[in-house]
């Protein structure tokens, strides 16, 4: 059974329908199942009456969370006696207003306004906004164009990955950091030889983590080197990075021929031997923590409810309908789905869709009243709270844990709470079996094994396995073989390109024409490094009368939501064990930061945010964590 | 040679000072050794395409707008010093500069702390004005634009000149 809390069943043909007899079938006044899943969580009276009677429990506030992308702030209260975090929140601090920019304009404008709602993954969103007006006004681009879009998008993961694993949520686990909080584990480190140290050349796990120092570990270094050859790669056909030139609806704008494709292998190549690298690198370090302290399998804990749209379309398969959005969807190189409490419920991309709900309950923006669309284009049940029917009304107030306290909305998938991982791919192609045959990626059902060709280093297979634990370690784990999977998809499609071109299929655009008048809609499926992100837009009389972002962050940083259930922020935290052997003098919380860092926040507007007093183009902090209410 | 640099954002008014100068200043006829660039593609990729060329420079010009909270259009210089940066510091800019962000100061301290910056660097800051959306300068943003424009060349100039005068001597 696909929904367990929507009102949405399925014919004997699995068409889906709104269960009848209902009298308010979206109402929120019933707690939602969670499949076994959630979080004890207590009252704000009960911790304002802890923290008051007890002097080992203390706030711990993260304002800003550092190294992460954006503005983003954490609160907790920490209990030091029983080593463990009580509460949790996770607070926007900038307000997106992407979705109001939006409204009234020419939808070609999304591409490039929309694209500014990230400083890493602009391309993603250029793309997303291209794929949600293709669906609108029915455009299908040939070909080569899918392929160059699919390159494209590889290549900015390419940039992204290694940036989080080792600018990011590296310095975590570097010398500098564990010999800070734990130094009894840097010590073992430093006598725990690395398993996979004829791969990455580390003798010792201490070695991986002294290379892991911010600015001087040679890590650290080589992966901002990375990222220039990537952002090389993608601006020899995407013009600029991170906020491209050339996509448009309907393809690319730009001329490719064989040494556009040459010059781009020659820089995707020198990812087979640093994707080996990566992922033994962090296989040992995730493997070593876990063996130090069982417990570290806590640290970030959730439940495994996962979601992803897929990426990377077949060229033959993708015709931009909504109508065929299930068959299209499932021949994507990275599946489409979801996954709860550890097993995947569907594929298809249309019940993906109608199982999306947004929440404001505790956000700044006020309740909207409308209900425009009680069904999506095919027919199926639509919740006023969808995408398509919602109405951003932002509404600025001083913070207040009772009520609302962030700018991050509440996105929820059957009323529950997801991940939004990059991880959600490769568990979703691996347990889905539908990846395309191809000589680099296959899927077991319980794992993706990746066949990395030779480089300077011999050819190599590495498999990624479905965790029994979905935790901060797994994430990284996840993201690191993320790396060698986007690598392996970028050789399929490259191959895919360099045939089309052969074959004389060179076409890399439609034309189309935006409709003056009627009323259409679209939805771009599609992903950031990060994972899940989806465009809604509506467009009416030829511009946008509603246009709603969900991305990554948005997902995992979400507050509380309309049944007091947590995001996945708040809810990693709040599983999460006290490890650091430091004193309550010199906490640092590093525990609760490797929880939260591992999910790669990207706060998107950090630059570019528009308030009613101007833009601010560097990051403003007007959290208010340590507020008593 | 001598590096004129602009970095900031585009389309943002007063915020825009940074890319408005250079685009402005390439208009114009410039003595052979100064070079004029838009560095506001991002710290790393500026640290970048320093490392392609090492030493290349003598000496830096960098111009953009900063809030900083000083009376409005209020035009500062200074010189350059990256010793008043810790590793924390930088490691934020870093991230900072990854992640998207696109300022003056931090493509000067990440480009600092790697060493590529010429040891004679100077800072020309805007207190921007009017930081709303717009293609153009405000007011006060184009009046400044003159008056920085006008103090630049009569700087670079008078370096060229004291250069050739100095080259004639020696000869």
């Amino acid at each position: 059974m696909c929904f367990k809390n929507l009102p949405v069943e399925f014919d004997a043909d699995g068409r889906p329908y709104l269960k009848e007899d209902i009298p308010d079938p979206y109402a929120t006044d019933v707690s939602p199942s969670m499949n076994g899943g959630g979080v004890q969580t207590l009252t704000r009276d009960q911790i304002e009456d802890l923290l008051e009677r007890n002097g080992h429990i203390e706030q711990k506030n993260f304002d800003p969370v550092t190294r992460v992308a954006g503005a983003l702030a954490f609160h907790s209260v920490v209990d030091h006696e029983q080593r463990k975090v009580i509460e949790s929140r996770s607070v926007a601090t900038l307000f997106r207003g992407y979705e109001i920019i939006m409204m009234g304009r020419d939808p070609r404008d999304a591409i490039y306004i929309t694209s500014r709602a990230c400083g890493v993954c602009g391309g993603v969103h250029a793309t997303c906004a291209a794929l949600a007006i293709e669906m609108a006004i029915g455009v299908k681009p040939p070909p080569l164009g899918i392929v160059i879009r699919n390159l494209l998008l590889a290549l900015e993961f390419l940039y992204d990955n290694p940036l989080h694993l080792f600018l990011l949520a590296g310095p975590d686990y570097s010398e500098v950091v564990v010999r800070r909080t734990n130094p009894e584990l840097f010590e073992r480190a430093e006598k725990t030889g690395a398993p996979n140290a004829e791969v990455h050349g580390y003798a010792t796990v201490g070695d991986i983590m002294r290379d892991l120092n911010p600015l001087e570990g040679s890590l650290y270094l080589e992966a901002i080197g990375m990222t220039r050859i990537a952002r090389e790669a993608y601006v020899l056909i995407g013009g600029k990075f991170p906020h491209p030139q050339t996509v448009v609806p309907g393809g690319v704008s730009a001329t490719v021929n064989l040494t556009t494709f040459n010059e781009i292998y020659l820089r995707l190549q020198q990812f087979f031997d640093y994707s080996k690298r990566v992922v033994t690198i962090y296989d040992d370090l995730c493997n070593f923590f876990y063996d130090a302290d069982p417990k570290y399998r806590d640290v970030g804990r959730t439940t495994a409810n996962l979601i992803d749209s897929g990426i990377w379309d077949d060229p033959y398969a993708y015709d931009a309908t909504y109508e065929n959005c299930n068959e299209w969807g499932e021949k994507r190189w990275a599946t489409p789905g979801v996954i709860i409490n550890g097993e995947l419920v569907t594929t298809k991309l249309q019940n993906i869709n109608l199982g999306l709900e947004e929440f404001v309950e505790h956000s700044f923006y006020e309740e909207w009243d409308g209900y425009r669309f009680p069904t999506d284009p095919a027919g199926a049940p639509l919740s006023p709270h969808h995408p398509w029917n919602k109405d951003t009304k932002p509404r600025p107030q001083a913070p207040n844990w009772r009520e609302k306290y962030t700018w991050s909305t509440s996105p929820r998938w059957d009323r529950q709470a997801m991940d939004a991982e990059c991880t959600a791919r490769l568990w979703n192609t691996a347990v889905a079996q539908k990846i395309p045959a191809n000589p680099y990626i296959e899927a077991t059902g319980h794992s993706l094994k990746l066949l990395i060709p030779e480089g300077r280093m011999p050819e190599m297979e590495l498999e990624w396995h479905v965790p029994d634990v979905w935790n901060a370690f797994e994430r990284n784990r996840g993201r690191a073989y993320s790396v060698a999977y986007t690598a392996m998809v970028a050789m399929n499609v490259w191959q895919q390109g360099m045939d089309l071109m052969k074959a004389g299929e060179t076409a890399v655009s439609t034309k189309f024409e935006i409709p003056k008048k009627g009323v259409h809609l679209g939805v771009g499926f599609w992903g950031a490094g990060r994972g899940f992100l989806t465009h809604h837009v509506v467009i009416e009389d030829g511009v946008c009368s509603n246009y709603q972002i969900i991305t990554p962050s948005t997902t995992n940083a979400s507050p509380r939501d309309p049944w007091g259930l947590p995001g996945k922020y708040e809810e990693a935290v709040l599983n999460t064990p006290i490890l650091e052997s430091s004193s309550i003098a010199d906490f640092q919380g590093i525990d609760i930061l490797r929880a939260i860092r591992s999910f790669d926040p990207c706060m998107p507007c950090t630059t570019h945010v528009h308030t009613d007093r101007g833009v601010i183009t560097r990051e403003v902090n007007t959290c208010a964590c340590g507020l008593e209410h | 040679m001598i590096l004129v640099a602009g970095v900031g954002y585009s389309h943002l008014s007063d915020l825009s000072f940074g890319p408005q100068l250079v685009e402005r200043l390439q208009t114009m006829e410039w003595p052979a050794e100064v070079q004029i660039e838009d560095l506001s593609y991002g710290p790393i990729t500026v640290v970048q395409w320093f490392q392609d060329d090492p030493g290349r420079f003598d000496r830096a010009i960098f111009a953009g707008a900063m809030q900083r909270g000083r009376p409005p259009a209020m035009v500062t210089r200074y010189e350059w010093d990256n010793a008043q940066w810790s590793p924390e510091d930088v490691h934020q800019r870093v991230t900072e500069a990854v992640t998207g962000v696109v300022s003056v100061e931090n493509t000067l301290v990440v480009a600092g702390y790697f060493g590529l910056l010429p040891a004679r660097t100077s800072v020309i800051e805007f207190e921007p004005v009017d930081v709303e959306w717009g293609l153009e300068l405000g007011q006060f943003g184009k009046q400044r634009l003159n008056e920085v424009v006008d103090a630049i060349r009569d700087d670079v100039f008078l370096e060229a000149e004291h250069t050739e005068r100095r080259q004639t001597f020696n000869e």
